[in-house]
């Protein structure tokens, strides 16, 4: 009885290993586990804001500081070329009050796409592509007070232009509904004494934009990009990681234009176009990994994002490039 | 050593005049892996060494149209636990192939696997030995009997099935001899 049991159990034991001993390893390549690592060099690392990339800090430029004693030292002349005429009665106290020299300036110049989007802040005005004639930041202040621009006696900047154009407008930092930075147009006219009267806050100049802005801050001396033709959105995916770790630049050479993608999916760019793009990601360890390619956009395309490790120098390099 | 193959002949020739009243069969066979999803064609022997064991030798080959391109070459032997032939007297059985038979299966196979990868399994090379155990039946007539195995690849923790006919010559001749059932 005992040796039947024992058959009985012996049986069913062999059924049930062969049922479930089903090992598929042999079909696993070693180099697959390895090559798994290679590819996932992302795994547990901690990724940085995109808002705030201390990678972009650290490349943009940095704001240039100069102070005016009196106006004989007008105008201002930046390193960059910038020329800034600033009379005491173009600025009044944030009380509203008349206010002497000395004042100080502060400037960044942004004239060219990789200046923008090292200070991430792509050519867009609402999700409308725009062509740049480049970008400052101004701001003038006293004893580390800021001051405002008195708007009918508005300081005049001159910006180094190679070609002006006639159609360039002002526009000034604004945040859109999704909370990211944007270009929102200047007036283009005012109401003064009860009627309204047109504005000129820029002219093209000889070799020059003449800004009259309205106020300090991020300034920028663009244009509506018009295409006619055919338009398209350029989908980003990245199989290796998450596209909310790494910020995405559509640069336009030929447009001068730059946009940031947001969601993997840009604006609408136009078909035929030259981008270069790059993307970038950094660790809060302070790893660097970056994507660069060019394309020509096509109607529906998706550009698959591959980020390889970089070092700060490589990075700045390729930017040098675009 | 020439002389102790012969000897161990001689001692299985004798055995199976004896003792075995099965007959020497020749089959073949159809063969899926559970876990790698391929598919084979195998060609065996079935030798009765006693009413309850059978020596089998066999080759199984996976084409390489499977991902895992190999051959098998081995041999088992057969346990019969539910056996087909019964015994009538000492010395004397009768095959009845129409009852279904059990038996459990031991034995080791040569493995020669083509299109080798080195895989996540370490102890799979391109040539290897390999144990296996099973459980199979066989049933038909005396001279076609239908075979099914399941079994497991111990080392590799792998378990496929295989099944087939058998041919049975040593019937046919006594089929043509008499009608009768077979007694020996």
């Amino acid at each position: 009885m005992k040796s039947h049991l024992f058959l009985k159990i012996f049986i069913l034991g062999i059924f049930a290993i062969s049922m479930y001993s089903c090992s598929k390893d042999r079909l696993i390549p070693v180099e697959v586990e390895a090559v798994t690592e290679e590819i996932n060099p992302f795994k547990d690392k901690v990724f940085e804001n995109t808002r705030n990339l201390p990678l972009l800090s650290k490349l943009a430029s940095k704001a240039e500081k100069i102070r005016v004693n009196n106006i004989n030292e007008l105008p201002i002349i930046t390193k960059k070329g910038t020329k800034i005429w600033l009379y005491e009665w173009n600025v009044r106290s944030q009380q509203n009050g008349a206010v002497t020299y000395p004042f100080d300036i502060e400037i960044i110049e942004l004239y060219t796409l990789k200046d923008m989007l090292l200070h991430q802040k792509p050519t867009v005005s609402f999700n409308r592509m725009l062509v740049t004639g480049g970008a400052i930041y101004l701001n003038v202040s006293k004893n580390g007070v800021n001051l405002n621009i008195i708007p009918l006696n508005p300081p005049n900047i001159s910006v180094p232009a190679k070609e002006p154009d006639e159609n360039m407008w002002l526009f000034y930092e604004a945040i859109n509904n999704q909370e990211n930075f944007t270009w929102a147009e200047a007036p283009r006219d005012t109401i003064r004494n009860d009627t309204i009267k047109k504005v000129q806050p820029i002219f093209a100049g000889r070799g020059t934009y003449e800004l009259f802005p309205q106020r300090f801050g991020w300034i920028n001396c663009d244009k509506f990009y018009d295409y006619a033709g055919e338009k398209t959105n350029v989908n980003f995916v990245s199989p290796k990681l998450g596209l909310e770790n790494m910020i995405i630049f559509m640069l336009f050479p030929n447009i001068n234009s730059v946009i940031q993608v947001y969601q993997g999916k840009s604006l609408e760019v136009p078909v035929g176009e030259e981008v270069k793009i790059v993307a970038l990601a950094q660790t809060k360890d302070g790893e660097i990994f970056a994507y660069f390619k060019d394309i020509k956009v096509e109607k529906q395309q998706t550009v698959e994002i591959d980020l390889k490790s970089y070092t700060e120098k490589d990075v700045l390099a390729a930017l040098d490039k675009l | 050593m020439l002389k102790k193959t012969k000897l161990i002949c001689l001692i299985l020739l004798v055995s199976t005049t004896i003792y075995a009243q099965d007959k020497i069969s020749f089959g073949a066979s159809l063969m899926y892996n559970f876990p790698l999803n391929t598919i084979g064609v195998g060609i065996r022997s079935q030798i009765p060494i006693t009413n309850r064991i059978t020596l089998t030798p066999d080759v199984k080959y996976a084409p390489q149209f499977n991902e895992i391109h190999e051959l098998y070459a081995g041999l088992n032997v057969h346990f019969l636990l539910i056996t087909s032939t019964k015994n009538i007297s000492y010395q004397r059985s009768r095959v009845e192939p129409q009852k279904p038979n059990l038996y459990i299966t031991a034995g080791a196979e040569y493995n020669q696997w083509f299109n080798h990868i080195n895989s996540i399994n370490s102890q799979a090379k391109e040539k290897n030995i390999l144990p296996k155990i099973g459980l199979g039946t066989s049933f038909g007539s005396h001279i076609t009997r239908f075979f099914a195995e399941i079994k497991y690849n111990i080392l590799w923790d792998e378990a496929y099935a295989e099944a087939g006919l058998l041919i049975y010559p040593g019937f046919i001749k006594l089929k043509k001899k008499n009608s009768c059932p077979v007694i020996h």
